[in-house]
């Protein structure tokens, strides 16, 4: 072609983009062939600029080939061997390409066939869809996938499984039930575990009939501390075992420690809480609590055992109405309930009430409380108005590695309210200057930081990892 | 290809029930030979569908329940049935237990020693004419969020001081856009779950969950209402549920997720006969009916630990571990530390504290019913969940599955599980110039259609033979027919190794196994049987000569 020489520079841009794929093939000899026909005094840098043009919108449309042909997946691909009719190669091209894809992934919606296993990559597909429209920048807040069981590996033991679902669909959700559910489905695990021939426990235990278990509850939904904390101690534990321990011994030494483990620091750590808190509450006070918490709701029934007369006010979560239950089971107990839906009215809330009593879900390093989403606005609006705000805490929730100043940092995105527009975060972090005291089962902290004379306690005391 | 079951295992177990079946008096005439959980739909024995339906739940403790004379042939046809030796590893087992006869109930084989001895934990019960292609691990999923109770599947009061599990049962909507005459009913009152904060996740069946508070097949209601000429409420009813749904056309899939305490409550109980009569209706009233649950023994069964704290129960003589001495029944008057709450988000009982045991619901599943397809394109009927057990619904639940794509026009996933490789399974038997529609009929390995043939939304068995110039529409031939020349068949079901002569026109017929029919018949409605078995021996016809009148007993085949 005569014009080929006068647009040399645009024939290098042309040379390379008539390598890439069958789709563009056909394309790109047209393409050049008009470009010269159609605009006749265009200067090579036009023409080199045009080519590149061009080119993008190859690549373009070859990547929506591609993205067409893995959306294409739950559709029906077309036929296999006995196509009807010529199909366009590229269309061939793009069917294999989706064919070997849809083969790992299904979602969660399709029938499972028996003979499929229960393949990790179909996870990230599914994944990559609930989260698509949350913007990048919070990619690093997790959000509970929630997968069904046909999803979990085949390693997975029922009772986790059926723990694993209740998680996931949020049928328990603080953290203490979610610890104590695992701690008990994780006994179930050891005492079925049997080490094979050839193996000893503490080194086979962990990678291979732990680690799936926790694989698969971190699927239905993102851990809390607590259970980080009990599992790094768990794990501790086993590699402390010798490996030529007998499995008897070693077994019943796991045993031993989730059980102690869950008296000392579930069952008497909320026991020694509620009394310690009942304590501060006197007659005649109005006591604000933020949601539904079980350390709160144990405190207050404690304080009416002890017959102290006093009312209680609710301020619930407008999305996870748990003060409700809590306005039910303290109106039974005879206590008078103020009820408010939302935070809205909050400052004649505090106003009203004689001091806060708001429960946790973990306390930073730095002192700062996680908490349920609206606990933070609660514990300032009091703070400002100089009412004492105290928090109830067990220790297993401190997590002395974690710092967090704002409530971005460490949260949830809650999986039914999310969409381009915006998500619900499930927690928030109060930080320690509105707290004024934090109650644990060790000694109540007051002071100026509290929550770090508790911390200072804990690191002070021997390492826990170490029995 | 055998493999073994590659997903979680949920820790339930299965049982079938392999009954005779009643309602299909053409096919199932000689109960031991031909047993009905064997009948063919779509090509695949009954009894593949509800076993594929556990593996695709995980669940490989299965076992199949059967009289010891039906025993056999169930043995052989697992072993040989292709489609039942191309399920995974591991395999069903057989139980045949000694007292189990045709005309046992459901219930009654609950409570015969083996089977006793042999369900060990909470268990799927499934009857062998299920076809339900609901996921099975969304349904596993409602139990175990809805039903199930952390307590007991943890062993562990401490943390939960909880209800014992309940139980799940599925209903389904029998007034479809083609209902089928006759199919039986079931009577039911549901009630909606209290409110919880439980995430309902798009696909989850969640929504569709009940608390079921009364049962009553619709028979036993026909009668009850002769009777009685007004259907009387009970108050207590509607003193604990003023808000109660009565469905009247929803049809028992007597499929049931049920705790182990159930095969107790059953042994105790010899007045139950049948599970979803009396197993489920009883337990759907003891949820509100006061005396009841002593009166059945629940409040033993259910009774366990006597927490101080939570139990508003009568402590029965312990069956629980651990715990201290009974509680003090003067508790149940002071105000609770916290009702029978446990730690998880919903109350499912809200009532006020009694001094009964409280009883875990029975749920029910309401499977929604089938919008009426406007395009078959747009939206895929819902997943089809039918009982199988009268001839009209085998011939429509198998046309139906005729429908599906197969697995080579549609990928692997988004086909159903019911899929077949192919709907043509031998294509060199197929002459040419046949009409075959392929995206309705179902046509089985080795059959040989002849020229001229014209086989529209049909199923066709293995080994059959079509011969020139048939036309047959919306038939169902089982193993090995042969059919003549130029007949012409509409709705009929033909049994194994029938024969249909030259010409015939026959019209919603059932022809059954090993007749054969004479050439040019033409009939409509007609069922043709052997009076095999009804011809009488010798020693009856010596009994009536020397009696009295002479009966005919006219043997032919």
């Amino acid at each position: 072609m005569a014009t080929e020489g006068s647009s040399a520079p645009a024939a290098t841009p042309a040379a390379p983009s008539a390598a890439p794929t069958t789709p563009a093939n056909t394309a790109n000899p047209p393409a050049t062939a008009t470009a010269p026909a159609g605009t006749p005094q265009l200067t090579p840098a036009q023409l080199k600029a045009k080519a590149k043009a061009e080119k993008q919108a190859r690549r373009a449309q070859a990547k929506e080939v591609k993205a067409a042909a893995a959306a294409a997946a739950p559709q029906p691909a077309p036929p296999g061997p006995d196509a009807k009719g010529g199909k366009g190669k590229g269309k061939q091209d793009a069917a294999q390409a989706g064919g070997t894809q849809p083969r790992t992934g299904t979602g969660p919606n399709l029938a499972h066939r028996p003979s499929m296993s229960g393949r990790r990559p179909s996870i990230l597909v599914v994944e990559k869809d609930m989260r698509s429209s949350i913007p990048e920048c919070f990619s690093h807040i997790p959000m509970a996938k929630r997968i069904p069981i046909s999803q979990a590996n085949k390693d997975v033991h029922p009772a986790v499984l059926v723990v694993g679902q209740q998680m996931a669909t949020f049928a328990i959700k603080d953290s203490i039930s979610r610890l104590g559910a695992t701690l008990l489905a994780f006994r179930k695990v050891i005492e079925a575990y049997e080490t094979p021939k050839g193996n000893s426990l503490s080194r086979h235990f962990v990678p291979h009939v732990l680690n799936p278990q926790i694989e698969y509850l971190t699927e239905c939904r993102p851990m809390c501390f607590s259970m980080g904390n009990a599992i790094r101690l768990l794990k501790a534990k086993v590699n402390s075992f010798d490996i030529d321990t007998p499995e008897d011994e070693a077994k019943e030494g796991l045993l031993e420690m989730i059980d102690l483990f869950m008296n000392e620091r579930i069952t008497l750590a909320e026991f020694v809480i509620s009394k310690n808190a009942a304590k501060q509450i006197y007659d005649g006070d109005i006591v604000l609590t933020y949601g539904r918490h079980r350390l709160v709701e144990k405190t207050f029934l404690k304080a009416k055992e002890n017959g102290v007369d006093f009312a209680v006010s609710i301020i619930d979560d407008p999305y996870d109405r748990g003060g409700q239950e809590l306005s039910k089971s303290l109106k039974e107990a005879g206590i008078p309930v103020y009820y408010s839906p939302n935070l809205g009215g909050l400052r004649h809330n505090v106003r009203r009430a004689t001091n806060i009593l708001l429960g946790a879900e973990a306390v930073f390093a730095n002192g700062s409380v996680h908490a349920a989403a609206g606990t933070a606005d609660v514990a300032v609006a009091a703070t400002n108005t100089g009412k004492k705000v105290t928090a109830l805490c067990e220790t297993i929730n401190f997590d002395r590695e974690r710092v967090s100043v704002d409530a971005l940092t460490y949260n949830e995105i809650d999986p039914e309210q999310h969409s381009s527009d915006g998500f619900r975060l499930l927690f928030d972090t109060t930080r320690d200057q509105y707290i004024a005291g934090v109650i644990t089962e060790f000694e109540s902290g007051t002071g100026n930081s509290p929550a770090q004379a508790i911390l200072a306690l804990l690191r002070k005391q021997e390492d826990p990892t170490i029995n | 290809m055998p493999h073994a079951v590659t997903i979680a295992t949920p820790g339930l177990q299965a049982l079938i029930l392999c009954g005779p079946g009643s309602s299909f008096p053409t096919f199932t005439a000689n109960p031991d030979e031909n047993p009905k959980a064997l009948l063919p739909i779509a090509n695949r024995p009954m009894v593949w569908y509800p076993l594929e339906f556990c593996y695709r739940a995980g669940i490989t403790n299965i076992t199949l329940i059967c009289p010891p004379s039906a025993a056999e042939a169930i043995a052989t046809a697992l072993k040989t049935n292709p489609f039942l030796t191309s399920l995974p590893y591991p395999r069903p087992d057989l139980l045949s237990p000694k007292d189990l006869d045709q005309n046992t109930g459901t219930a009654e084989i609950l409570r015969l020693p083996e089977v006793q001895s042999l369900v060990t934990s909470d268990f799927l019960l499934l009857p062998c004419d299920l076809v339900c292609e609901l996921g099975a691990d969304k349904l596993l999923q409602a139990w175990m969020v809805k039903s199930a109770s952390l307590a007991d599947v943890l062993s562990d009061s401490r943390l939960h001081r909880g209800p014992r599990s309940g139980g799940l049962g599925v209903w389904y909507q029998t007034k479809t856009a083609t209902p089928v005459k006759g199919e039986e009913t079931d009577f039911i009152g549901t009630v909606a779950l209290p409110p919880s904060t439980i995430l309902a996740q798009k696909g989850s069946l969640f929504p569709h969950i009940h608390n079921l508070v009364y049962s009553m097949p619709t028979d036993s209601l026909k009668d009850l209402l002769d009777e009685k000429t007004d259907f009387k409420v009970r108050r207590m009813l509607i003193n604990s549920h003023p808000r109660v749904r009565m469905l009247t056309t929803h049809r028992d899939a007597h499929l049931y997720i049920f705790p182990h305490w159930v095969m107790d409550f059953i042994r105790d109980n010899e007045r139950l006969e049948t599970i979803g009569e009396d197993v489920v209706g009883w337990w759907a009233k003891a949820g509100w009916q006061k005396g009841l649950p002593a009166k059945l023994g629940l409040d033993k069964i259910l009774g366990h630990d006597e927490n101080d704290d939570d139990r508003e129960e009568k402590s029965g003589p312990g069956s629980s571990p651990s715990k201290s001495a009974a509680s003090s029944p003067s508790k149940n008057g002071e105000p609770q530390t916290g009702t029978a709450k446990d730690k998880t988000g919903d109350a499912r009982r809200g009532e006020s504290a009694s001094a009964e045991p409280v009883v875990p619901p029975m749920l029910a599943y309401i499977h929604p019913s089938q919008k009426t397809t406007t395009s078959a394109a747009a939206t895929a009927p819902g997943p089809i969940l039918r009982r199988v057990d009268t001839s009209q619904l085998l011939l429509q639940v198998s046309l139906q599955l005729a429908k599906l794509p197969s697995l080579e026009e549609t990928s692997a996933d988004a086909a159903s599980p019911f899929a077949h490789a192919r709907k043509v399974a031998y294509p060199e038997g197929v002459q040419p110039r046949t009409t075959i529609t392929k995206q309705d009929t179902l046509v089985a390995d080795n059959v040989t259609v002849q020229e001229k043939t014209s086989i529209k939304e049909s199923v066709i068995g293995a080994n059959c033979q079509i011969n020139e110039g048939a036309k047959l529409i919306q038939c169902l031939l089982m193993d090995g027919v042969v059919v003549g020349k130029n007949c012409k068949l509409t709705k009929c079901i033909l049994g194994k190794r029938s024969e249909i002569g030259e010409g015939c026109v026959l019209t919603d017929c059932e022809v059954q196994e090993n007749m054969l029919v004479e050439r040019k018949t033409e009939a409509k409605d007609e069922k043709f049987m052997s009076s095999s078995g009804l011809e009488a021996t010798e020693d009856e016809f010596a009994d009536e000569a020397s009696g009295g009148d002479d009966d005919d007993g006219d043997a032919e085949d």
